[in-house]
């Protein structure tokens, strides 16, 4: 059975519950059949993939939602093998080419000859569509390979890119594009859509209960739907709390009390464990950042997002993750320790003074 | 649906490529040279070089569309960065290409004795590839002539750059930035709220002309055949309402680390670009709105460099901001 955010999707533009606007604007212009290359970016849960798809349907009608999984091979120029999963209609095909990591140029390149030559009428529209999901993480290399043939191939050929930022898209590919931002829904939009499906699936939940998880659900809808679906599962009368930021939560402390080399160890550990709970590690920073700051003194919150936002950067570039996770930590409770004590020889300066 | 095929509308920097190489703008440099190669049969190896929409592209295939006219695309190789380029390739198609013979002549018509190989976007090809590129270069002079186009000279290996005259391409100038769009405008038939629009869209896009027309393009799109103000153009280039930069300015002012997380979070909810926020916090701190020092100002500048190169990187967005913010607090504390 479908989970709730999967079955109450919409599938038109009409049909979109928020930045309506916008859809009105889409219809028109697929309407004036001037069509470009589109780049939709936005919060992750914010609805892009839903929005893309009532785009296609759009364009080519229901046919577009027949689809099928395609297994792509490509070889290497040192003739090795790459494997990757697309998903394809008729009319339109969706990869995510940095599932296959460095060499994402390859599959963009791969995908893009394969669409141009076989040409696009299909059904009266002259193009054929190609999605690329999480376009942030597409390499610069690949990023370069789009550039001449978006040009070249505009007659037979469109891109949709979609990505949670478009920091990382370099300035020529966005000068090709129309750059669609896909604002996530506000907290009263959540609260509205969850009333909404609660009545459908005849769930008897309490609005203020209703509020709570939109507010909750920081304005992430899937996340929101999610929340709710399990409380009903469970038969819980309050929202539980995703386990990984109670989780992360009691790492902050850990950092904080009498810190030492076991307890980098001990982090480290549960490092490994959210990592393999596939919780992504700007969330884990993002939440730690939060729990910390409430914690630790007001002349250390500096350092800290200091140090944080260093080893972050560190950790993109780098290859091994956990161990500028670990810096992290160590260093910041080399700072905290540090505070600590010259705080503690201020009073008894202060002593000595009186 | 309609019984006809849809219609293809080309999208307006093509449409409006310059046809022959008299309509290109700015670059006389690069132009008045080239013309006078087109009238002699001496003709070099060419490097174009520039940042993104000055024309580099446009030049050369409106070059090669005069010189050879209908027997362009035998006469022109074009290869590209989305083509496999890797060595093997430049050395069979490249080398192919070169080798086929030419006629001075051909249905009664006179052409340059030679072939054109388009290099774009060369700066993305390996060393290795550039180096058998030279040799490729080195033997097929007598039939073949070479134009190599990339954004940054440096990425080129120095035996293919001392091979070639040089052409730098300027960012175009803004007033024939606003003449270019003024024409566009007239002939679509835009009308706009008034001549902010123009400038507002001459001014993001920073003389990448491409840029500029395909930003007028989506606004028009977008918005059909009503007037086009200020803020359609400030919405499809990504700008950020002025109102979000006073928010995340009062929190630093406040020295709320609260408050700064909330507004970042709902920037990132609202899905702004981090690089963006960057980009006006810049104009920001420059503008008269701000009052700090001017050695404040150059700290905050730096941090504001710092996220900005972290970003393009794949940095977390919230947390390189936040950074910003707190460099932001630091300072407005120490007073
Ligand atoms: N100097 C110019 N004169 C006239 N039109 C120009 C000029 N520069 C850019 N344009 C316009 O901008 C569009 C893009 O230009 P072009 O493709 O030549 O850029 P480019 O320099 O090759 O950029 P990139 O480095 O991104 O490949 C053209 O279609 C044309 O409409
Ligand atoms: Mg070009």
């Amino acid at each position: 059975m479908a989970l709730w955010c999967d079955r109450y999707r919409p599938t038109s533009l009409n049909k979109l519950d928020y930045n309506k606007e916008q859809a009105d604007y889409l219809k028109r212009m697929i309407k004036s059949n001037d069509f470009p290359h589109l780049l939709v970016y936005g919060a992750p849960g914010s609805g892009k993939r839903t929005r893309v798809q009532c785009i296609l349907r759009e364009i080519y009608g229901p046919g577009v939602d027949k689809t099928r999984i395609e297994h792509l091979t490509i070889e290497t120029p040192s003739n090795k093998k790459l494997e990757l999963n697309s998903i394809a209609s008729n009319y339109h095909i969706e990869v995510n080419p940095s599932d296959i990591g460095i060499q994402d140029r390859l599959v963009v390149q791969d995908v893009m000859k394969n669409i141009a030559q076989s040409g696009g009428l299909v059904d009266k529209v002259p193009f054929k569509v190609i999605v690329i999901s999480e376009a942030h993480k597409l390499s610069k290399d690949a990023q370069h390979s789009l550039r001449r043939t978006m040009e070249k191939y505009i007659s037979t050929l469109r891109l949709i890119m979609v990505a949670d930022t478009s920091s990382t898209i370099l300035p020529p590919i966005k000068s090709r594009c129309l750059l669609l931002r896909v604002a996530a829904p506000s907290t009263d939009k959540i609260s509205q859509i969850l009333e909404f499906v609660a009545k459908k699936e005849n769930f008897d939940i309490s609005p203020s209960l209703i509020q709570k998880i939109a507010k909750e659900s920081e304005r992430n809808l899937r996340r929101a739907l999610l929340m709710m679906e399990t409380m009903y599962i469970n038969q819980s009368k309050d929202i539980i709390k995703p386990s990984y930021v109670l989780y992360i939560q009691r790492m902050a402390k850990k950092m904080v009390e009498n810190p030492s080399l076991e307890k980098v160890k001990d982090i480290r550990e549960d490092f490994y464990e959210l990592e393999q709970h596939l919780i992504p590690v700007d969330l884990i920073f993002k939440v730690l950042i939060h729990s910390l700051l409430q914690i630790c003194d007001k002349h250390l919150r500096g350092k800290l997002i200091q140090l944080a936002s260093h080893y972050e950067h560190q950790m993109r570039v780098g290859s091994k993750r956990v161990l500028h996770f670990e810096a992290f930590v160590a260093h910041f409770m080399a700072a905290y320790q540090k505070f600590t004590e010259d705080n503690m020889i201020d009073d008894d300066d202060d002593l000595l003074a009186m | 649906m309609s019984q006809e095929v849809k219609r293809v509308m080309v999208p307006w920097v093509e449409k409006y490529r310059p046809k022959n190489i008299d309509e290109v703008v700015y670059q006389e440099e690069a132009v008045n040279v080239l013309k006078q190669c087109l009238k002699g049969d001496d003709f070099p190896n060419l490097l174009f070089y520039g940042p993104p929409g000055t024309g580099k592209t446009s030049t050369i295939l409106a070059l090669a569309r005069e010189m050879f006219q209908d027997q362009f695309s035998s006469r022109v190789l074009e290869l590209n960065a989305s083509d496999e380029r890797g060595i093997a390739v430049i050395r069979e198609k490249v080398k192919r290409f070169a080798q086929q013979t030419v006629s001075r002549s051909e249905n009664g018509n006179k052409y340059p004795p030679f072939k054109i190989i388009v290099l774009d976007e060369a700066d993305s090809m390996t060393q290795s590839a550039q180096a058998c590129l030279r040799r490729i270069m080195e033997k097929e002079t007598k039939s073949t002539r070479f134009c190599i186009i990339c954004n940054y000279i440096s990425r080129i290996i120095d035996p293919i750059v001392s091979r070639c005259s040089k052409f730098r391409f300027k960012p175009l100038q803004q007033d024939l930035v606003m003449e270019k769009l003024a024409t566009i405008c007239n002939s679509e038939n835009i009308s706009l709220e008034n001549d902010v629009v123009l400038t507002e869209l001459i001014k993001v896009s920073g003389g990448d002309l491409r840029k500029a027309i395909t930003f007028l393009q989506t606004a028009y799109r977008l918005k059909g055949d009503e007037i086009l103000t200020i803020n359609d153009v400030r919405e499809v280039t990504g700008y950020i309402p002025e109102n979000w930069i006073d928010m995340f300015v009062e929190a630093c002012q406040k020295q709320s680390y609260e408050n700064v997380e909330d507004v970042l979070n709902s920037m990132v909810a609202e899905g702004f670009s981090g690089a963006q926020l960057l980009n006006q916090l810049h104009d920001w701190v420059l503008g008269e709105n701000c009052l700090l020092t001017d050695e404040q100002i150059s700290e905050l500048i730096e941090a504001l460099a710092l996220a900005d190169y972290r970003l393009l990187e794949g940095a977390d967005e919230f947390l390189q901001t936040f950074n910003v913010a707190s460099v932001f607090i630091q300072l407005l504390g120490k007073k």
